[in-house]
C-alpha cells in the first residue's frame, strides 16, 4: 500500500511503543507517516530508536 | 499502548489546548485510534481518523462537536465530476431526509476513487475526511447482498452467517465462501488486527 497520511501541523511526529506488537504497528505507520520517528522500549524492530523502560 | 501509560507520561507536560501537541493513542492490536489531547487545535481528531482508516481501526473522538456528527455518506461518481456537482447531490440526499451538512461525519468511497479531485474537494468543503473502502470489501458485501436465498425467506435478511461473521468485528475479512451443509451455513471471517503485517488496510487521504 502506498498511501500516506497528511498531517499538516508543524513539528516532529513521534510514535512510541512499549511492546513487540506495538512496535510492529508503529512500523506499519511509518510507511504512511515517513516523517515520523519510531521509539520503542526495547529493540523490537530495526527501525526504532530505543528510549528504555520509562513508559510502563 | 494503554491509554493510562500515555496519560501518566504526558501529564507533567500538558499546558493549554493552544500549545499542546496532538496526542493519539492506539492499542497494540490496532483496534482503536483515540484522540487523547488537542483534538481540535492540535489536529488530534483528524490524525486519529486518518490513522484509524489506514489501520482499519475505529477512530475514537470525544470532543463535543464531532459527537453530534453521525452521518457517513457513501459516494460514487464518474471520473472528473466536479466538487460542485457532488455537493449538489449530497445536499439533495440530505434534504430528502431532512438532514444537514453539519451532521455529516465523513464521506466514503471506493479505493479506486481515493484520488478523485472532486471528491477530495467536496470533503474539504464539508470539512470532513474522505474515507476509503477497498474494492474487495465492497465486492464481498455485494456478493452477500446477492445471496437472496432461503435464508431471506425465513429470517427476512440474506445469508445470515456471512454478514454476522463480518459485522461482529469492524475489521474482519471473509476467509472462505459460505459453507452450507444439512441446513447449516458457516462463514469464516478473520479479525485482521492492525499490527499484523499481512492485514490489509483501507487507505486514507
Amino acid at each position: 500500500m502506498n498511501e500516506t497520511i497528511v498531517f499538516d501541523r508543524p513539528g516532529p511526529i513521534a510514535i512510541f511503543a512499549v511492546s513487540a506488537e506495538g512496535a510492529s504497528l508503529g512500523r506499519r505507520l511509518l510507511t504512511a507517516l515517513p516523517q515520523a520517528t519510531l521509539w520503542t522500549s526495547k529493540p523490537f524492530v530495526p527501525e526504532a530508536r530505543v528510549y528504555g523502560e520509562s513508559l510502563v | 499502548m494503554a491509554s493510562g501509560i500515555v496519560v501518566r507520561a504526558i501529564a507533567p507536560w500538558i499546558q493549554t489546548k493552544y500549545a499542546d501537541p496532538a496526542v493519539v493513542v492506539i492499542d497494540d492490536a490496532g483496534r482503536f485510534a483515540i484522540s487523547l489531547l488537542s483534538g481540535h487545535e492540535g489536529g488530534a481528531n483528524r490524525l486519529a481518523d486518518a490513522l484509524a482508516m489506514y489501520l482499519g481501526a475505529i477512530p475514537v473522538v470525544t470532543t463535543g462537536s464531532e459527537a453530534q456528527r453521525r452521518l457517513i455518506l457513501g459516494v460514487g461518481c464518474r471520473r472528473g465530476v466536479s466538487a460542485e456537482r457532488i455537493l449538489v447531490a449530497i445536499d439533495r440526499a440530505l434534504s430528502a431526509h431532512d438532514r444537514r451538512r453539519e451532521e455529516v461525519y465523513a464521506l466514503a468511497t471506493i479505493d479506486m476513487k481515493a484520488g478523485e479531485p472532486g471528491l477530495l474537494a467536496a470533503a474539504a468543503a464539508l470539512n470532513v475526511p474522505l474515507r476509503i473502502v477497498t474494492r474487495s470489501r465492497i465486492k464481498t458485501l455485494q456478493d452477500i447482498l446477492r445471496q437472496q436465498t432461503f435464508a431471506e425467506e425465513i429470517t427476512g435478511v440474506a445469508a445470515v452467517c456471512i454478514p454476522a461473521a463480518l459485522l461482529t468485528s469492524p475489521h474482519s475479512e471473509l476467509l472462505a465462501p459460505m459453507l452450507a451443509h444439512d441446513g447449516v451455513t458457516v462463514a469464516l471471517a478473520q479479525d485482521t488486527c492492525g499490527w499484523s503485517d499481512s492485514a490489509p488496510a483501507d487507505a486514507t487521504t
